[in-house]
């Protein structure tokens, strides 16, 4: 079926395409399984890999706590205050991440907006890995809240509706109804929340600093490595891109997946046992 | 039981204000699109807060505006079957069923109220129904689930929306059926939004006509259809 008009466009298409894909190629066969075991053993693999892991879970944790409640306004709410809000959350995608570090440096650095508040509470805040967990939370929130928000708007009122009206309280409805009904979108926003925080360099380097094992997170380690040992920069790198990889893959297999699992669970006659069990308040709300 | 409606507000362009009420028996609600009758289904059953009037199920105010008084939703015990059916696409027909069971029966163990959403679903013979998906059903059997989803909760007032459009003639027959033997009871107060006087006639109910949110007629069919008082009575009516 190759009609003649397509192959201009796919000449066209080619050179975007090889810059996309080679370069992830010629990581992938950059490193000798040699040079990655030795890698591995460098001083800087570890505590990055460690610190990037366990911030990134933690500020995953903040985006989802936080961030749900939010998209949940956005999602059902119709006012204008809460168009203007949803217009301010997408702020930091547009915003550079060296613009967003030095805004964090404005209002929690030792001169900044609460600067001096923090400083007679005795806290610190820059350089510190709380301030690599605010960094990584100012620009991974979007990107859960907008794709939360979506799905929330696409869980029909009605049904909300139906599910008071059979006893739920508005905790009940959303716990039983709206959330197991939005979860795949509230799922793919935290996968790509985490990609966001696990990649952010430039506002972490500027409000948190490059501190092996405070803060120096694996896209600042890869920066520090590339002047050292650039097997260790390819190493990371490695690592990276193939957690990278794997997220893709999940993120674009989840939809034929999340059908299958809600099929079978459906025809277990089981349904999730989550929503069952989370009866208790909603069902003795009465 | 009777029940009583006094609903003043506005949603958007439509501006409400009604007064409408009903005994033991269903009442019809009619009217053009846009008319108002899905939002005051929607606000007796809680999801709208008018901005004036009274609400009373039985002997129970569920608000009144001049009390200050709005009971949520959960706890007004009504039946509501939207346009659309509201099944949830997440649970199976059991499920579904079952759901509305957690209100009446607190406390009841997971396989009680499965076993007691299982009967109502015979009730309404469809029963071979319990494991399937909703999004796997024909409208006539999304319809009884709901049906079946909202009748289960005992509820003192049934308010539905259209439950017999949208399905094909099959769909209609089991419906009808199930609607006829299901309002012959003594006590079945219903609030029944419909499109087709033939379906309003065998409800054999009041009718209440809305037009842009206001009531411009009521009474029973045959003195509608013998007086018609709007176009829209007559063409209904086919007068």
């Amino acid at each position: 079926m190759r009609s003649p008009a397509r192959l201009p466009a796919a000449l066209v298409a080619l050179p975007i395409l090889t810059l996309l894909v080679v370069p992830m190629v010629a990581l992938a066969l950059a490193s000798s399984p040699s040079d990655l075991a030795e890698a591995v053993r460098d001083p800087l693999f570890a505590p990055a890999l460690l610190l990037s892991a366990r911030t990134t879970l933690v500020s995953l944790a903040l985006v989802v706590a936080m961030g749900t409640p939010l998209a949940w306004w956005l999602g059902r709410s119709t006012s204008r205050t809460a168009r203007l809000v949803e217009v301010l959350v997408d702020l930091p995608i547009v915003v550079p991440p060296a613009v967003v570090g030095i805004a964090l440096l404005q209002t929690f650095g030792r001169r900044g907006l609460f600067g001096g508040w923090l400083e007679g509470l005795g806290l610190q805040i820059p350089f510190t890995t709380t301030a690599v967990v605010m960094a990584q939370v100012v620009v991974a929130a979007p990107f859960f809240v907008q794709a939360a928000a979506s799905a929330f708007r696409g869980v029909d009122a009605d049904l909300l509706t139906v599910a008071r009206t059979l006893g739920q309280s508005p905790r009940g409805a959303f716990f039983r109804v709206a959330l197991p009904m939005a979860l795949p979108g509230v799922v793919v926003g935290a996968a790509l929340a985490w990609a966001r925080a696990l990649g952010e360099f430039g506002a972490t380097l500027l409000f948190a600093g490059n501190l092996p094992g405070t803060t120096q997170t694996m896209p600042l380690a890869i920066y520090v490595a590339l002047e050292s040992d650039v097997r260790v920069a390819l190493a990371l790198a490695l690592v990276l891109a193939l957690v990278a990889l794997v997220l893709l893959l999940v993120l674009r297999a989840a939809p034929a997946l999340w059908a299958r699992v809600g099929a079978a669970a459906v025809a277990t006659g089981g349904g999730p046992d989550r929503s069952e069990e989370a009866g208790g308040p909603g069902g003795a709300g009465r | 039981m009777s029940w009583r409606a006094v609903v003043r507000m506005r949603l958007g362009a439509l501006e409400l204000d009604v007064d409408v009420g009903g005994g033991d028996a269903p009442v019809a609600l009619i009217g053009p699109n846009g008319s108002g009758k899905t939002t005051l289904l929607r606000t007796i059953a809680g999801a709208h807060r008018p901005d004036g009037g009274a609400i009373r199920l039985g002997d129970e105010a569920v608000f009144d505006s001049e009390a200050g008084l709005d009971v949520p939703a959960e706890h007004r015990h009504v039946g509501y079957v939207p346009q659309g059916y509201g099944l949830f696409p997440h649970l199976s027909v059991l499920d579904n069923v079952a759901f509305g069971c957690a209100a009446r029966m607190p406390g009841a163990t997971r396989a009680e109220r499965r076993a007691r959403a299982r009967e109502q679903l015979a009730e309404l013979d469809c029963e071979y129904l319990a494991g399937r998906a909703p999004a796997g059903l024909s409208g006539g059997e999304q319809q009884r689930v709901a049906l079946a989803r909202a009748i289960v909760a005992g509820p003192r007032v049934l308010l539905l929306d259209e439950p017999l459009a949208a399905l094909d003639a099959r769909g209609r027959r089991a419906i009808r059926a199930f609607l006829g033997r299901y309002f012959a009871e003594r006590t079945r107060p219903a609030l029944v939004v419909s499109h087709d006087a033939r379906d309003v006639r065998e409800l054999g109910a009041e009718v209440y006509v809305i037009e842009a949110g206001r009531i411009v007629q009521s009474g029973r069919p045959d003195e509608l259809a013998g007086r018609p008082a709007t176009e829209f009575v007559a063409a209904f009516f086919d007068v």
